[in-house]
């Protein structure tokens, strides 16, 4: 971690690397320091470029600057894109579950026509117990004594947010509103974990219906939650930066 | 940075040369304090100190002289708009607007790059036999060129196109490597090695 120092100082990590970095140097004293250093070094390879800017540029910055308001003075920690809440609040749990289950129900026993035989009831029972089993490990995971929600904002629009349970050794993303991904293409999930290549947690499920989401398990040491645009179905490994990624840990 | 306090420090490598006398008046750092308390004066002062360094420095990253102006002119505004978030603790002036100018250079070349790919790496073999002549002479710069043009001289050729890649093109440790056909890990520390000796020969202090 350590020697990622120097490409940090010159802005020469991926943006990944980089939140990795950057979260590693809240805890590495050493490493701010040095970083510190290296990029006040950096700062001297820039102004040895300085050179006349073009005569109508003080003109244009003045001007912007008469238009623009200063950010107030922040103790909250700047590029903080996170929120992060330590427990999924209890309401959360029944609320989500309950309309999760009830949702897919519904589609199922309303979705086409009212419902004229016993036949039909049948189907429409089989349906609901797909979509309890099919949800039980949702609501298994918000249900969760250690279970951590962290929201994201997607650098494209949208969001998403990762739950995860320790204990259970399982996480979920669920998308919302990301912008259509268009055609030939998917949104793809991915775990990081350091020392490792992204490890894909699934493709997004193309229709609306359902949610979008995708749960994986074996999560132990995951440390942040990627999201990607990849070629329809998925890639082996991310292709492009991240359009969204949170930390879990 | 501090000149005189630099003089004190014992490094393994001696900084070269003695730095220019300061241009009389205040110091950019007393007028970014300014400037966050949103005084439209002192910016324009501060404008006259840093826009230089700024410009220069982008446009040896983009080299196009329009989108050069049109991101340096987004570092300067973005510098009035964050003053509120500078403290002299942080660092001088200079480092805060370069450190913000090298980011946003960067990132307009990486999203650039990613549709001229082709195009950008013959950009990138040609500007590898001439690291740093492309200059307009600038007065104020002229030292300070000087003594980074010679502490580069001391790196070894490895350490010296990692760091001037890096910096002055906006490649990823990885497209360095790529491009340099050396080993990943072998960059990354190269790297770090580079800058660690620039410090030291250059005598700066954090």
């Amino acid at each position: 971690m350590h020697t990622l120092a120097g490409a940090f100082a010159v802005d020469a990590l991926s943006e990944h690397e980089r939140a990795r970095f950057q979260r590693h140097l809240e805890e590495c004293e050493s490493c701010a320091q040095e970083v510190r250093e290296l990029r006040a070094t950096a700062a001297r390879l820039g102004a040895a470029e300085a050179a006349e800017p073009p005569p109508g540029l003080k003109a244009a910055v003045l001007a912007a600057v008469r238009e623009t308001v200063q950010q107030p003075p922040s103790v909250e920690p700047p590029q903080e894109r996170s929120r992060r809440s330590s427990r999924v609040p209890r309401w959360v749990v029944g609320v989500v579950a309950a309309a999760a289950i009830a949702g897919l129900a519904l589609a199922g026993v309303f979705g086409g026509i009212a419902l004229r035989s016993q036949g039909e009831l049948t189907t429409a029972q089989q349906q609901i117990a797909q979509a309890k089993e099919r949800y039980a490990p949702v609501a298994e995971l918000l249900a969760a004594p250690d279970a951590k929600t962290v929201h994201g904002a997607a650098s494209i629009g949208g969001g998403g947010t990762v739950v995860m349970s320790a204990s259970l050794n399982k996480m979920m993303f669920m998308a919302s509103r990301l912008p259509p991904h268009g055609e030939g293409r998917d949104y793809q999930v991915w775990l990081m974990t350091p020392g490792s290549a992204p490890r894909s947690a699934g493709v997004l499920p193309a229709g609306a219906e359902g949610g979008q989401l995708v749960l994986a398990s074996g999560v132990d040491g995951t440390t942040q939650v990627a999201l990607t645009l990849e070629p329809s179905g998925g890639s082996p490994a991310p292709t492009s930066n991240p359009v969204l990624s949170v930390y879990t840990a | 940075m501090d000149e005189s306090a630099r003089q004190d420090r014992p490094r393994a490598i001696r900084a070269v040369g003695t730095p220019p006398q300061p241009v009389e008046g205040p110091t950019p750092e007393e007028l970014l304090v300014e400037v966050a308390k949103g005084d439209e004066r002192a910016f324009e002062q501060l404008y006259d100190r840093l826009s230089g360094p700024i410009f220069g420095l982008v446009r040896r990253i983009l080299r196009d002289p329009a989108q050069s102006e049109e991101v340096a002119q987004e570092v300067l505004v973005e510098l009035w708009r964050t003053a509120t978030r500078y403290s002299p603790s942080r660092g001088s002036a200079m480092n805060w607007a370069m450190t913000l100018a090298h980011r946003r250079a960067v990132d307009r070349v990486r999203s650039a790059r990613a549709s001229t790919e082709r195009e950008e790496k013959a950009t990138f073999e040609a500007s590898r036999n001439r690291p740093f002549d492309e200059v307009a002479e600038s007065v104020n710069a002229r030292w300070e060129r000087q003594q980074v043009r010679k502490c580069l001289s001391h790196l070894t050729e490895l350490q010296r196109e990692s760091v001037v890649l890096a910096y002055y093109q906006g490649y990823t440790y990885r497209e360095v490597a790529d491009v340099l056909s050396a080993p990943q890990g072998t960059v990354k520390t190269r790297l770090r090695d580079g800058l660690i000796r620039l410090r030291d020969c250059l005598g700066v202090m954090a």
